[in-house]
């Protein structure tokens, strides 16, 4: 949306969203988002992606984490990661951030974690 | 009519389907008892068949040759049911999304994909000692999807009600026959001499034990079948999943009544709702303990109990009348 995320050297973090920007409360299903937002932390820029797996009737997970891959994501922070998904996510060098909540937006999401 | 294909099912799980699918087998003379509940099939501790037959059943999964693959993703996107994941560097395969559909073979660009067998569970074919011809389905554990495993379960009737060579082998009939034969003398002696189930309206009844719910499993299970009993219970939980089922049975076309077992008659909700949508009550079960006790043992009610027996063989009686009425139409 802003800026096109091409430096694979950098880490890219993606953040399960409800919507479309930094703003956006952080959603705490990782197959089922409605968007990934993924940020560059070092520019502090970032893409909004929307997730077609909100309308996948199964597979949603694996699905998901082949989108934010192939976005060159390399970390993902969300709730919750399901064991399919999970399972693609390591196949591709995707760390998983889990355990946040749905009750924090984006920006605090990404404050928190770059914290750790 | 020759051949009858009788399914129990239920909206919700627990109430009895098994007991009296069971039970039907055993007073149907010719009759076939076919577990299509395949993820726990327990049809096998009330009848105690003896398996002599066991036949592996598999599904096709695509295997990728890494050395062909282009990783060019024309196989991920034609798989609809999202079993393909492109890792970008290769594609790989999540087995239990895989409907084994052939999409992904068919439309390779490199014919870089073959397709290799999978085993997802067995079908087991036997006797009880009273003849009652069993057949179960049990699929392997880990393996999420249970209508290709069921709807193998079924060719093997559908195999013989087409009069095609099917499933069973003429030696094995006739075979059959002298057992059932055997088992009139021990079931006519418990028989009410007015009893018109001894006469023979049907050459064979299949009894199909479906799994409980709504889902896939379940409408694999009872499609085909000339009635299906929905077997419910004086609860608001059987009576919510009634409902639910009995729009799948309505939907998909297929004549049926409800048995309610556990039989509570404070419960009034459930008989004012069969009233209302004028849906057949075949029968009601008491909920007694000593149906309880027996069941634990693994004996089946009817066994132990004639009064039981006869309500059983009244069902039939209604089934037979109800499927006339279809036959007539």
């Amino acid at each position: 949306m802003i800026a096109e995320l091409k430096n694979t050297n950098k880490e890219k973090i993606a953040f399960t969203s409800t919507g479309g920007s930094m703003e956006s409360l952080l959603s705490e299903q990782f197959g089922r988002c409605q968007y990934f937002i993924i940020v560059d932390p070092e520019t502090g820029k970032f893409e909004a992606i929307s997730n077609l797996g909100e309308q996948m009737q199964s597979g949603a997970g694996p699905k998901a984490a082949e989108l934010i891959h192939h976005h060159g994501a390399n970390v993902v922070v969300t709730g919750h990661v399901g064991d399919k998904a999970e399972e693609v996510l390591k196949r591709v060098n995707i760390k998983i951030a889990s355990g946040y909540k749905g009750n924090i937006k984006v920006k605090d999401a990404l404050t928190e974690y770059l914290s750790k | 009519m020759k051949e009858v294909i009788l399914s129990i099912a239920s909206g919700k799980g627990g109430t009895g389907k098994t007991t009296i699918a069971a039970s039907l087998a055993s007073i149907i003379p010719n009759s076939a008892y076919i577990d299509c509940d395949v993820e726990e099939p327990n049809g096998h501790l009330l009848l105690k068949p003896k398996i002599n037959t066991e036949e592996f059943v598999s599904k096709l999964l695509p295997k990728i040759d890494p050395y062909k693959c282009t990783v060019c993703g024309k196989c991920v996107e034609v798989c609809e049911f999202n079993a393909l994941i492109n890792l970008k560097f290769e594609i790989t395969l999540i087995d239990e999304m895989c409907h084994g559909c052939g999409a992904c073979t068919y439309f390779c660009p490199g014919k870089a994909i073959t397709e290799i067998e999978k085993p997802i569970g067995v079908i087991r074919k036997g006797l009880t000692e009273h003849g009652i011809l069993f057949i179960d389905g049990l699929l392997n554990i880990g393996e999420v999807a249970a209508a290709p495993l069921i709807k193998a379960v079924k060719r093997k009737i559908a195999g013989s009600k087409n009069g095609q060579a099917g499933y069973f082998s003429k030696g094995e009939i006739s075979n059959r026959d002298k057992t059932s034969k055997q088992n009139e003398i021990s079931i006519s002696s418990i028989k009410s001499t007015d009893d018109i189930s001894q006469q023979y309206l049907f050459e064979k009844t299949y009894v199909i034990d479906s799994p409980p719910g709504t889902s896939c499993s379940m409408v694999e299970a009872v499609s085909d079948s000339d009635y299906c009993i929905l077997v419910t219970e004086s609860t608001p939980f059987g009576l919510n999943d009634l409902k639910l089922a009995m729009e799948v049975l309505k939907t998909i076309d297929i004549p049926f009544g409800v048995v309610i077992n556990k039989y509570d008659a404070s419960y009034i909700e459930m008989e004012k709702y069969l009233e209302e949508t004028k849906t057949d009550l075949l029968m009601k079960i008491p909920f007694d303990r000593k149906y309880a006790v027996a069941y634990s043992k693994g004996i089946l009610p009817i066994v132990l109990y004639p009064e039981l027996k006869n309500e059983f063989l009244g069902l039939f009686d209604t089934i037979k009348e109800k499927l006339m009425m279809v036959e007539n139409v």
